[in-house]
């Protein structure tokens, strides 16, 4: 939490250059440390997990359901001009569950929730830092990690894949409205088809990621926020990096658990 | 009898970093004094605040409160020890997620085992020692800065500090609120017994309340005098500091440099 100054000598470059790199291991061993505080009496403020679960989760399911929605459809649309060509329309109904539910469902979630959440942590949490607001917690004898960090962390790994159930519905209905309205196929033979080939093991495997993304957005959010720098333009960076960062990070963390799902099947 | 240190500095040198702001910082204060610590713009007093809080570590050197070594390294004797301390911040350092009533109550909540309403006659009681009694239900962000730093005050003496902290206890605040706060200060004193610690530039401040001044130097990045604030106005050798001190004399001084 100190000031970022200039550094005069190389022996301070390289404390500054070391500092970068295990900033963020520190932080997240910081909040490891705290977790178990989330199941104390008193050991979390659910006033502000309540706060939280209201930002990420009620205020951006419209959103969700409509980017969903309109991703299944062009989901939908491009998969039936190819599939047509080689007249397996039925097939569209694998093409758009098995992408909404394994892979655009939980995505476009991990978007919203970065763009709505992700920089209001790291801007919330930038503000009260240039307020003096974490060191009257510090002397308090409160850990920043365990007062500002758990709620939101509880409140996106509730709202994540509860967000995504509602994102691979409005999806598959995207792509439902395609196929039925398109491609003439039967909306009784397309609902069939959905619920034979689509499992729980299928859906749980994207609300895990979702949950994963969470955990991500929520930590590269906050920890933007905490290493803000102590002035509104400061935030305003920290709120920034805290998107490209969390867009990165899910990215990241799709491609590896993909990988993983394809070594078991799925 | 003598009275016993609450605060002392030994050979304190502080930074960030590799960057040292102050250097041989060597300080005393008496139980129940209220003592200032003063200096121009960017001399480092809030940095030496900081550091007497146990914010930062210093570079080298020692601190003690309330007759113990500060070691913010050691969560729980600092904690313990933050207990007996309070600090008000410039702005107040509210938490804007919670109401004025809430944010005093929250230290009660955390290091007492008190019953709700035990926590709520408490902080109605020191609300009403701050004028606020009836802002208990709003949020930081609708108060006026000065109320906000009363607020702070209020959360900062919530569990009977020995030792208050103020940084910059009047920035912000029209003369008639500044007075306002000195005077509460004053009323503190009087009230709880406590030893204050001011970090301040406002002359006025300085000689309506502290008994005691240190003065850094921005230039020798260190106190460069320690007294009664008008013995060393009147006296002191060092010309910085009797020009600092002296408020009328600058301004003289102003007029004729044109």
């Amino acid at each position: 939490m100190s000031p970022i100054l200039p550094y005069k000598t190389w022996k301070g470059r390289i404390k500054k250059s070391a500092a970068a790199f295990t900033a963020p291991i520190i932080f997240i061993g910081a909040v490891v440390a705290v977790l178990p505080q989330i199941f104390r009496k008193r050991g979390i403020r659910m006033k502000d997990m309540l706060y939280y679960l209201d930002l990420c989760g009620t205020r951006s399911l419209l959103v969700v359901i409509l980017v969903s929605g309109l991703m299944g459809l062009v989901l939908g649309i491009q998969g039936s001009l190819q599939l047509r060509k080689v007249g397996t329309d039925i097939f569209i109904v694998d093409l758009v569950g098995f992408a909404v539910l394994k892979e655009f469902g939980p995505l476009m979630v991990a978007i919203i929730a970065t763009g709505r959440a992700g920089s209001a942590f790291a801007a919330e949490i930038g503000t009260m830092k240039v307020n003096e607001e974490l060191y009257a917690l510090k002397t308090l004898g409160i850990s920043p990690e365990a007062f500002l960090v758990l709620p939101k962390l509880l409140a996106m790994l509730i709202a994540m894949p509860l967000l995504t159930i509602f994102a691979d519905a409005s999806g598959i209905l995207g792509g439902l409205t395609v196929g039925v309205t398109f491609m003439n196929i039967p909306l009784d033979a397309y609902l069939e088809r959905t619920f034979r080939i689509l499992d729980g093991i299928t859906l749980s495997l994207g609300i895990l990621k979702c949950a994963v993304f969470a955990i991500l957005i929520t930590l590269a959010g906050c920890y933007c926020g905490f290493q803000a720098e102590g002035d509104a333009q400061g935030v305003g960076r920290g709120a920034t990096q805290a998107v490209v960062v969390s867009v990165f990070l899910v990215i990241i963390a799709d491609t590896v658990m993909t990988l993983l799902y394809s070594f078991i099947g799925y | 009898m003598t009275t016993p240190d609450v605060l002392t500095a030994q050979h304190l040198f502080l930074g960030y970093d590799d960057r040292t702001v102050l250097r041989d910082i060597n300080l005393s204060v008496k139980q129940g004094e209220i003592f200032g610590i003063l200096g121009n713009s960017g001399c480092g007093k809030s940095t030496l605040l900081k550091h007497l809080i146990g914010l930062f570590p210093p570079q080298s050197g020692t601190i003690s409160l309330l007759g113990e070594t500060l070691d913010p390294a050691d969560a729980a004797s600092y904690t313990k020890l933050m207990t007996k301390v309070g600090i008000t911040y410039q702005g107040g350092a509210l938490f804007g997620s919670m109401t004025v009533a809430e944010n005093v109550a929250l230290p009660l909540e955390l290091h007492t085992d008190k019953s709700r309403e035990e926590i709520a006659s408490i902080v109605r009681e020191k609300l009403s020692l701050v004028d606020l009694a009836d802002f208990g239900d709003y949020l930081p962000g609708e108060l006026s800065g000065g109320m906000r730093k009363r607020a702070g005050l209020a959360r900062a003496i919530v569990l009977d500090p020995q030792l208050l902290f103020f940084d910059e206890p009047s920035a912000g605040l029209d003369p008639l609120a500044a007075a306002g706060l000195d005077k509460l200060i004053l009323t503190m004193r009087e009230l709880l017994g406590v030893t204050v610690i001011v970090v301040t530039h406002e002359l006025d401040s300085i000689f309506a309340i502290t008994d005691r001044v240190a003065v850094i130097d921005k230039n020798q990045k260190t106190i460069v005098a320690e007294g009664n604030p008008r013995d060393l106005r009147d006296h002191c050798d060092n010309l910085f500091v009797r020009r600092f001190l002296n408020r009328d004399g600058l301004k003289r001084s102003f007029q004729i440099d044109g």
